[in-house]
């Protein structure tokens, strides 16, 4: 039998450690996408994960029930990631995803091409990550929050910490700079031109 | 909610793009972009954008991670608590032990004395003019330790044996004194003078033989050593060459990884 997330939160509270490890199971993918697409590290957003499930666990026996479970660790995990990109002080996933090797690139294609162009050459999700790495934290969040965990714009407003509209003003920012990014990179038909 | 849309009401715009609208404004959008090209162009990359960023995917990771109560270590009972000292005391039997083994010590207690022998040499064989040598220790001597080639105890032998010749000589002069001995007293003199330089030749070319049955045991034992040693510096320096090319491929990454970073850092200038 699948249990909601209120009856696992109430059985965590009463010390149920299994049913603490139940929702870690529902949720640390989910978690774990999150804090890669902010902070664009596998290794760093794993231990974003495993620090957001400790201090959920620490804190279950608080967690009064006023937001969905969900919300809650979206919150925690949000707010590390917050701390990571404030403490390396520079703009996160702004250099080449993990996993591809410039030199080697370079090497293979000869030094015609420029760096960026081999990069973006190497598959569209790559691009996509590095036209994400070109937004400012809360455009890039509200979209990550919007795409690809679908919350609603009150629920991004309540995580974020913002009024409505400005999560909308985000939102169509980002997708601005997106679409110019993306077309640079010749994505889209001709039929879509910049404003 | 509105009745109509303008071109600038980006708000109402997202709004229709992610479908949180109301039907009333969902209409007036989509009125309003059946007559506006620039606004139906916008739409329509916007919604391509959407589109590109489904396919973003980020890697697959290895995460499972478990919460894990450690669990409570139970508590030694009083009577078997050990007491502080016990782990030095142990520490040191087994110390004993072990240097005990390697020395190859052997306790014997007889003749009312208690011999410690350590050391591999074999236990030296019972001459047949070795009495006095294998005589019990008085009472003072009666803790002995013997180790190894027995120098000290062949000289020891041998003082014994002078000391014995001597005293033989002694009686032999004493009884020559008296003309009715001196037959019987000569010849038994002669002939114990015989045998015991039959016997010291005898315990001498034992100790010969023993020294040389030794030298080849222990010749022996360090070729043995000597062969376990370079099978151990063999796998000792097939060990390094591996970590040594373990570090230089780290090495190499990690360079790899420096010019990476100072390319990416230098794209951003």
């Amino acid at each position: 039998m699948t249990r909601t997330d209120e009856e696992l939160v109430a059985r965590s509270i009463d010390g149920d450690t299994d049913s603490f490890n139940q929702l870690v199971l529902r949720w640390e993918r989910p978690i774990y996408a999150l804090a890669y697409r902010v902070i664009g590290r596998e290794e760093e957003a794993r231990d974003v994960v495993q620090e957001t499930f400790l201090r959920a666990f620490r804190g279950i026996k608080n967690f009064r029930g006023q937001a969905k479970f969900s919300s809650w660790v979206y919150r925690i995990a949000l707010n590390l990631c917050r701390d990571w990109i404030r403490r390396e002080r520079r703009a996160p996933i702004q250099a080449t995803p993990e996993g591809i090797d410039l030199v080697e690139l370079a090497a293979e294609q000869g030094p015609v091409e420029s760096i960026e162009t081999l990069v973006a050459r190497h598959d569209l999700s790559k691009i996509v990550e590095q036209a994400m790495a070109l937004l400012p934290d809360e455009q890039r969040t509200a979209i990550i929050l919007k795409e690809y965990h679908g919350m609603t714009f009150q629920e991004i407003a309540d995580l974020q910490g913002c009024p409505l509209s400005t999560v909308k003003t985000r939102l169509y920012q980002g997708l601005t700079v997106l679409r110019r990014h993306l077309q640079a990179q010749g994505r889209f038909d001709s039929a879509s031109t910049l404003p | 909610m509105t009745n109509s849309f303008r071109c600038d009401d980006k708000s109402l715009l997202v709004s229709y793009l992610y479908g949180e609208v109301s039907a009333a404004d969902r209409a007036a959008v989509e009125s309003h972009v059946a007559t506006c090209a620039a606004c139906a162009d916008e739409l329509a990359s916007l919604g391509a954008v959407r589109a590109d960023l489904a396919r973003w995917e980020p890697p697959a990771a290895d995460l499972g991670f478990q919460i894990v109560k450690a669990a409570p270590r139970p508590a030694s009972p009083a009577w078997w608590r050990p007491p502080v000292w016990a782990p030095l005391a142990l520490a040191a039997g087994l110390l004993l032990a072990v240097g005990a083994a390697l020395a190859n010590v052997e306790v014997q207690a007889a003749n009312g004395g208690v011999t410690i022998r350590a050391g591999w040499s074999h236990p030296p064989l019972t001459a047949p003019g070795a009495v006095a040598v294998a005589e019990p220790a008085p009472a003072h001597e009666a803790v002995a330790v013997k180790t190894g080639i027995t120098d000290a105890e062949m000289q020891k032998a041998m003082a014994a044996l002078e000391t014995r010749l001597r005293a033989e000589i002694g009686t032999s002069a004493q009884r020559s004194a008296s003309p009715a001995a001196v037959p019987v007293s000569l010849q038994g003199s002669s002939v114990d003078r015989g045998d015991m330089l039959q016997q010291v030749r005898n315990l001498v070319d034992e100790s010969e033989r023993r020294q040389q049955r030794e030298l080849a045991l222990r010749l022996a034992q360090v070729v043995q050593d000597v062969e376990n040693q370079r099978r151990t510096d063999l796998v000792k320096i097939e060990q390094n060459f591996g970590q040594i090319e373990s570090l230089t491929s780290q090495e190499a990454a990690h360079q790899r990884a420096i010019t990476n970073y100072l390319v990416r850092a230098s794209q951003r200038q």
